[in-house]
């Protein structure tokens, strides 16, 4: 009985420290006249690190400005959002994804931008246009992009040149086909076709249209070129097998086929090139998506990595605005991140940070430049069932590859589900 | 005869033992693998996975894993931790057997409907109730706290309870009987004869009590917003990034020290279970 | 039987005290419950109302929700098909892992109730690998294991099967994968086996071996039955867990292939947060909880016929 009663002291202590915990950080909030900024972001321990960093900095020269940081993990992040976005207290700045913005900013979560970029409050003069552009719904900017990333394909030079080959400066997926069966026949390499949403999206811009414009209307235009092509390659003697696709699973950096050798191709984007070189320690090159033989546009386009939004719900929206100025524009702070998230998009701030960073990094940056010169404007944002859609688009890609599906069945099943996703948003 | 009845016990007891060495090593070789994992390179884990020991040694997992991020180290997670999961573990344990013998006991009205929440809110996943609860905390003012994780602890949890009543159930109601003839309530009943014989239950329900949660990430995800609160389990998850990359080595090595409390837990109260009835030698 | 006692004070007495009262069974059973009660109706009452109201609305979180009817039921049923792959997946999973489990943790359990100098480190040694739990380690653990260069294929390959499988990749095999971690995590069964085997009273097997039975008569005849409560309970608790996994699935095999291990549970949190469906998956979990409602129904109605109480 006395161990019991000494337990249940301790226990009592202890809840009364977790009590009295909870209440003094409400308290601090209130006085001595300062601001409190919450800010949420999600992201690996480098990113925490450093943006850990730079809002100290910003805090020291900004002594009436505490910025609480928190931080998640990709999953976490937006379990943990969606339930803040219920429950009214949202962090003051969030990151966002392209996939999620439209879904947010339609139910009035995000605060509009517009007025901080009017009154000069964030500054704009040096970040292009379509950056802008590609945070905005009907003229109106919910999100500042935090870095540039653009589509890419990573392969391994030392294959190509003992297959005697080299790459051309844009591939045509009807090239890379070719080229995919000579590596095979000399090198005994596999090759992986990427049947995703992201080539998905390219195939459709290849042909001057926008692959969730087709699908809403259910037209199958683009989607039959795609699964032709993903079937053609899935045929090949060249293809990595289903079975050590689905095992190896290229949605995870490390795991990539590319990464232990089993292809000498993957696809991603640009702000995995670093992550997918470490996980396969040799060196990768980085190269553009392929577009096709017949395109009558450019696929190729710049996409927004991440952006900062600021909540509705937010009471200190100017204060919110006055750091992201400070976090997109000062070169101070981004020599702190050093285009952790993509590359800068004040040009200005990119071509300082770029003689900075190492040899992998100024790769990205060339890359961005490059795909910077001919791109075509970006995709709308994702509309509200792009998740699902792209998970059906997966499913569908393996029944393609087992052999359980033809080109032509895997259109009508992936069109009809995406239409009728789509409908009921 | 007596002679070789000795000699086949040997036998058979040597036979126990090396098989029950073998299948052990067998059953810990996936886990031996996770703990040389953390001496290796990242890049090592994730090839050559036949391979079992790590070229070459390094420890650097521990130093990088240890300094966590953002200026938070793994001391205060695993502070945040030992307060979550010990408090928790305290409040379960001991509501879960006090509601435990009131159903196992007593016959009341409504029993069984009460019964049939409890099974019900064990069915229903945490995640489908996530919304609606941290909307209910939210208002009470709790989030950011360590109250919406653990105080619902402290009301008893549907596992222990339902635990706890098999095994009182298990118990002669003769013991009952005998106590109340001697004039003890129905309150002194359980904690003088019921409480000391249920050890086994209260024991199992300490330990894996601490262990969920100590590896619980999703209320402390909901709930928790300051970095300096995060618990182990959550700040693991940060290793890990499907867009920018994980640090694996890191996070073996982080998960290899965050398996060692529960195992000092599990060694220490494990010797208990032994001291059911049979070794108290009460006899039924 | 227990509730004989206080009828007798009843007897003795006409006029019920407070202290009577207070001792009275139905009085006495709320206030050892009241604790749970009190909780039960304070944080998940509200919450699971809710949950159970979404069922007939569309709600993606994020603005309120409407009203839909029987939509998101129609929907399950009749136009999703993954909605039935998650299903079967899960089905096929608790009926192969639960029994497995079981078994193997009464085996071990038995094993380890043998008392000798070691068997504190026996049951340490069989209890670690339940403690890696969900950890995020365990994904990658679980995959380089099964990998087609993993250690699996190389144990098959050293006792002469020539054997070079992808055992995540195959729509066959894959689900067997997490079937065996399941099988491998049989630690907390094994120490609630051993508490109640522990619970059995020595006498009765004193009786027995006068009486000269062997140990599968002692096993059927007394163990067994004895153990009964405890069985019950793993069984029930383990149906539970089993339509319940979650973790496996969703950060092993994400699914794949072909859906083949998409666990209902992880399909059911996809649509609610990753599609923001939270509706649709408020609907599927209260067609889950009917589902193992019912079973743990039958169970506890059949447990009369099968199950034994010494009180």
């Amino acid at each position: 009985m006395k161990k019991i009663l000494s337990v249940l002291l301790v226990a009592l202590l202890a809840a009364s420290m977790v009590f009295a915990g909870g209440g003094k950080e409400k308290e601090a909030a209130v006085d001595d006249g300062k601001i409190t900024l919450n800010i949420y972001w999600w992201g690996n321990q480098i990113r925490n690190d450093v943006t850990q960093k730079a809002i100290d900095l910003y805090m020291s020269e900004n002594p009436d400005i505490v910025i609480k940081a928190e931080f998640a993990d990709w999953s976490g992040y937006w379990d943990r959002l969606s339930a803040t976005a219920a429950g009214g207290n949202m962090p003051d700045i969030v990151q966002m994804d392209y996939s999620y913005l439209n879904q947010y900013q339609q139910n009035g979560l995000l605060a509009d931008l517009n007025p901080f970029f009017e009154d000069g409050t964030i500054d704009t003069s040096k970040i292009p246009q379509s950056i802008i552009e590609s945070g905005s719904i009907d003229g109106h900017c919910y999100a500042l992009s935090l870095g540039s990333n653009a589509p890419m394909m990573v392969y391994d030079p030392a294959v190509l040149e003992a297959a005697g080959l080299t790459m051309p400066d844009q591939l045509t997926v009807e090239e890379l086909y070719d080229m995919a069966e000579v590596i095979y026949e000399k090198t005994g390499v596999s090759t992986y076709y990427d049947a995703g949403i992201n080539m998905m999206q390219v195939i459709a811009r290849t042909n001057g249209s926008h692959l969730f414009d087709e699908l809403a209307v259910g037209d199958e235009t683009s989607m039959t070129k795609h699964w032709n092509y993903v079937k053609w390659f899935a045929d090949a003697p060249s293809a990595i097998s289903p079975d050590l696709l689905s095992e190896k699973n290229p949605d995870i950096v490390e795991t990539k086929p590319i990464a232990d050798g089993t292809t000498w191709n993957d696809f991603s984007f640009s702000n995995q090139y670093i992550a997918i070189v470490n996980a396969a320690g040799r060196p990768l090159t980085i190269t553009m998506y392929p577009t096709t033989d017949d395109a009558v546009s450019q696929p190729m386009y710049l996409k927004p990595s991440q952006f900062f939004s600021i909540a509705e719900t937010s009471k200190h929206k100017a204060e919110a605005a006055a750091f992201i100025d400070w976090f997109t524009n000062s070169v101070e702070a981004n020599e702190i991140l050093m285009g952790e998230r993509g590359i800068p998009i004040n040009t200005d701030v990119a071509t300082a940070i770029k003689p900075l960073v190492d040899a992998n990094s100024q790769a990205i940056f060339d890359y961005i430049d490059k795909v910077g010169t001919i791109a075509t404007p970006i995709d709308a944002p994702d509309p509200a069932g792009k998740g699902e859609i792209e998970a059906i688009g997966k499913t569908t890609a393996e029944e393609l590859r087992y052999g359980y599906l033809t080109a032509e069945e895997a259109t009508a099943d992936f069109v009809s589900r995406a239409e009728s996703i789509l409908a009921s948003n | 005869m007596k002679h070789g009845y000795q000699e086949t016990r040997r036998i058979h007891t040597i036979i126990y033992h090396v098989f029950t060495v073998i299948f052990a090593l067998v059953m810990l070789y996936p886990l031996i693998w996770m703990v040389l994992g953390s001496f290796k390179n990242s890049n090592e884990i994730l090839r050559n996975a036949a391979k079992l020991f790590p070229d070459p040694w390094i420890t650097t997992n521990y130093s990088t894993g240890w300094a966590g991020f953002a200026g938070y180290g793994f001391g205060t997670f695993f502070k945040n931790s030992f307060i979550i999961a010990g408090v928790s573990t305290i409040g379960a344990v001991i509501s879960s057997a006090i509601v435990g013998y009131g159903f196992a006991r007593c016959h009341f009205p409504l029993k069984g409907f009460w019964f049939g929440c409890m099974l019900l809110a064990m069915m229903l996943p945490f995640q489908m109730i996530m919304i609606p609860q941290y909307i209910l905390f939210n208002k009470m003012g709790w989030v950011g706290s360590f109250l919406p994780i653990i105080l619902p602890q402290w009301f008893g949890q549907g596992f222990f309870i339902f635990l706890n009543v098999q095994f009182i159930k298990g118990i002669p109601a003769d013991l009952d009987d005998a106590a109340t003839i001697d004039g003890c309530s129905i309150y002194g009943i359980f904690p003088r004869i019921i409480l000391p014989l249920i050890k086994p239950s209260l024991v199992t329900s300490a330990i894996f009590s601490f262990m969920w949660r100590w590896d619980d990430f999703l209320a402390p995800l909901i709930y928790l917003n300051d970095p300096s609160t995060y618990p182990v389990s959550y700040a693991l998850k940060m290793f890990s990034d499907p867009t920018a990359g994980s640090d694996w080595g890191a996070m073996f090595a982080m998960a290899t020290l965050s398996l060692i409390p529960i195992f000092i837990i599990f060694l220490a109260f494990q010797r208990y279970l032994v001291e059911g009835i049979a070794s108290t030698g009460i006899k039924g | 039987m227990a509730n004989k006692v206080p009828k007798t004070v009843i007897l003795r007495k006409q006029q019920k005290t407070f202290a009577q009262r207070l001792n009275s069974q139905g009085v006495a059973g709320y206030v050892f419950t009241a604790l749970f009660i009190v909780g039960f109706l304070a944080f998940m009452i509200i919450p699971m109302a809710m949950s159970f109201g979404f069922a007939f609305t569309k709600y993606n979180i994020l603005s309120p929700p409407q009203f839909n009817g029987l939509d998101n039921f129609k929907q399950m049923f009749t136009n999703d098909p993954v909605f039935w792959q998650s299903f079967k997946a899960t089905m096929y999973y608790v009926v192969f892992s639960v029994p497995m489990r079981l078994i193997m943790a009464l085996l071990i359990a038995l094993l380890l109730v043998k008392k000798s100098k070691a068997s504190g480190l026996y049951r340490a040694l069989f209890y670690l690998p339940s403690i890696v739990g969900s950890s995020v380690a365990i994904a990658i653990l679980w995959k380089r294991m099964f990998a087609s260069d993993g250690v699996v294929n190389s144990l098959l390959q050293a006792v002469g099967i020539d054997c070079n499988i992808a055992w995540l990749g195959r729509t066959d095999t894959a689900i067997w994968t997490l079937i065996i971690l399941a099988v491998w995590q049989f630690g907390s069964s094994m120490l609630i086996f051993l508490s109640g085997l522990k619970q059995i009273p020595v006498a009765l097997y004193e009786v027995a071996d006068v009486e000269g039975a062997g140990p599968f008569t002692r096993f059927f005849k007394i163990t067994l039955p004895m153990l009964t409560p405890t069985v019950f309970f793993n069984l029930i608790n383990q149906l539970i867990n089993g339509f319940m996994a979650f973790t496996q699935s969703y950060i092993i095999t994400q699914g794949k292939p072909r859906n083949s291990t998409l666990f209902y549970t992880v399909y059911m949190y996809q649509n609610s947060f990753t599609y923001n469906k939270m509706g649709y998956g408020c609907a599927m979990a209260w067609f889950m909880i009917l589902i193992v409602g019912t079973l743990t129904l039958i169970l506890f109605k059949t447990q009369n016929k099968w199950v034994y109480y010494e009180s």
